[in-house]
């Protein structure tokens, strides 16, 4: 274990992020450090106006932990700054999950340890399905999109009394996340607003909402692919070393959940750990850091010996 | 890494020790479990086997052997009472010069822990309490047949083979290394005079103290809660520490202290430090060093 001062330090700042074309979509990451290689994937989805998820949220984890691995945080496709899928039928998770997968190899980096959270955490579990070769560990991180158990996003979340592509409309769906409103840091919402600007995020929105990509494509195939991603969970097929974190206060996904996950996983694959984290919501990695990181770090390493 | 045995004298009573890891670093006190004279398996410092040294990489740790285990005096039956015990742990913290310990408790020792977190909150930096069966809140639960019909005469090495068969997923942690130290450690002056205190039926019928603390631990945590970053780990076969029984524990402690965690780790019983000892390590090393990262912190 290399020695890591777990904790964020404030004011340390993101390196600049790089380009790369991944199968014709220009992917925007960030990359630091040396040693395993630790991949985020962050949640949401393309689309969504009253909020914006990009590599950047995963800032008080990157830093800390680029002393001791190779940290890359990615924009999933359509999402931050990579391009948007090219066709309408490609707004879905198995085109989020294919252009991941691809990532990791047009990086040359695999098998890398991945790190998902939310409708990433789903991804990454895919991806460790999909292309067992990519992955050498997984860690699944408060995944509504995974979990058997019903999630109330939408009691929490619908509806945000601010306009669209407002500061305050993320800042009301990012607190209505967390246990406390406090993490839900200005930087953060920077992060959001360049995100917003962008032209092309417009026109994910119109894709998604207004020409009915979402309802089209994306919620019935992503309820398909779930019903097929639990089941290979039940058969054992998930076979990396795996942890899963979660939030006892996500007011989204349902504690029970992971219960359940874990025990799909843990039937087959002895190196499964849960980890449940108190005073927290969605965003375990940002309401805990250094305990976030420190069990990552750990996790990581001992799947790498 | 060797591990050093050694002995203190605290208030006249004789304390075995087992130390490992560096000298610098926040200090780690490992406390084992079982309740001496009635527990099938003679619990002592020997039961931590290959944690010790993964425990030990970054951090000293001392191992010790609680009154009437191992090679540790008894003193009087009244050592055997949870409060007493207790008020012996902070004794043998002031003779070792540790101000402030993390301390990791498993079953008995992890109750033990919890009652120190809520006693002597200024002496603890963390508590991590491992798949312990008294701790959580009871209701009208099931009687523990777990342990039923242990074979006679208790102690023998296949006496206590049998008990970690029972309490365990995996068993190629029953070795004799193991073996030979509960054989030992049953055998030895402290372990007899906890069978012979024992006897004493008004004794045993106070069950160690635990139930008489369970009211005082409740409205403790009912009212100003934890102060002591805590984290309960238990396991996915654990045929005691009941995991919804650890959840809801979670639950109790988690109300006013945010550094609260609860961790599953996956095949193992009740010896999850013995029968996972990576993934163990990984959950516990990782708590302890998240700690430490904050009071590094906070000092700066």
């Amino acid at each position: 274990m290399p020695s890591l001062n777990f904790a964020p330090v404030a004011g340390q700042k993101l390196p600049a992020p790089k380009h790369i074309d991944v199968k014709g979509i220009n992917t925007r990451y960030y990359d630091a450090g040396e040693g395993e290689p630790i991949v985020f994937m962050y949640g949401g989805n393309f689309g969504s106006s009253d909020s914006a998820s990009s590599a950047p949220v995963w800032s008080l984890n990157f830093l800390p932990l680029s002393a001791g691995f190779r940290v890359i945080a990615f924009d999933k496709i359509g999402q931050g700054f990579t391009d948007n899928p090219v066709r309408n039928e490609d707004y879905t998770m198995a085109s989020v999950v294919r252009h991941g997968a691809a990532f990791i190899e047009a990086m040359k980096l695999p098998p890398v340890h991945l790190v998902g959270h939310s409708r990433g955490g789903y991804g990454c579990t895919r991806i460790a399905l999909d292309y067992p070769h990519l992955v050498k560990s997984l860690t699944i991180v408060s995944s509504g999109t995974l979990s058997p158990r019903v999630s109330p996003n939408e009691v929490v979340l619908s509806a945000s009394p601010y306009p669209p592509y407002s500061r305050e409309s993320a800042r009301w769906i990012y607190e209505g996340y967390s246990y406390d409103p406090k993490v839900v840091t200005e930087e953060w919402m920077d992060n959001v607003m360049e995100v917003f600007a962008q032209p092309k995020y417009k026109v994910s929105v119109q894709k998604m909402v207004e020409e009915g990509a979402g309802a089209r494509y994306f919620i019935p195939e992503l309820a398909k692919e779930k019903r097929e991603t639990l089941g290979w969970l039940r058969e054992g097929r998930l076979q990396r070393p795996t942890q899963i974190v979660w939030g006892q206060n996500d007011p989204t996904v349902i504690p029970e959940g992971c219960f359940d996950i874990f025990d799909m996983i843990a039937a087959h694959n002895r190196r499964t750990t849960l980890n449940i984290f108190n005073h927290t919501g969605h965003f375990s990695y940002r309401e805990h850091p250094e305990r976030f990181n420190a069990l990552l770090a750990h996790f990581v390493q001992n799947a790498s010996a | 890494m060797t591990a050093m045995k050694s002995s203190i004298t605290v208030a006249g009573r004789k304390v075995s020790i087992l130390r490992a890891g560096p000298e610098s670093g926040e200090p780690v006190l490992l406390v084992h479990g079982g309740r001496a004279g009635v527990s099938p398996i003679a619990y002592g410092s020997h039961i931590w086997g290959p944690a010790l040294p993964l425990l030990a990489a970054g951090r000293p740790v001392i191992a010790i052997d609680l009154p009437g285990a191992g090679g540790s005096d008894l003193g009087s039956p009244d050592m055997l009472m949870a409060e007493k015990v207790c008020q012996h742990l902070l004794g043998v913290m002031d003779a070792l010069s540790l101000g402030k310990a993390h301390l990791i408790g498993h079953d008995f020792g992890g109750y033990l822990g919890l009652w120190l977190a809520i006693s002597a909150p200024s002496r603890l930096h963390s508590l991590s309490i491992i798949a312990s069966p008294m701790a959580p809140p009871k209701g009208d639960g099931l009687d523990d047949v777990t342990l039923l019909a242990t074979p006679k005469p208790m102690w023998r090495r296949s006496s206590q083979t049998w008990a970690f068969e029972r309490l365990s997923y995996g068993q190629g942690h029953i070795d004799d290394g193991l073996l030979d130290a509960c054989v030992e450690a049953a055998k030895g002056k402290s372990h007899l005079d906890a069978v012979a205190a024992l006897q004493d039926e008004q004794l045993r019928f106070r069950d160690f103290g635990i139930s008489a603390l369970k009211g005082k631990i409740w409205a403790a945590l009912r009212g100003d809660g934890m102060s002591v970053p805590s984290q309960l780990v238990w396991s996915s076969h654990d045929p005691q520490a009941a995991r919804d029984a650890g959840y809801v524990l979670f639950q109790v402690m988690a109300k006013k202290q945010k550094a609260t965690y609860f961790h599953l780790i996956n095949r193992a019983g009740s010896f999850a430090f013995r029968e996972q000892p990576k993934e163990f390590a990984q959950v516990v090393v990782s708590f302890l060093d998240s700690v430490d990262a904050r009071l590094a912190a906070q000092h700066t």
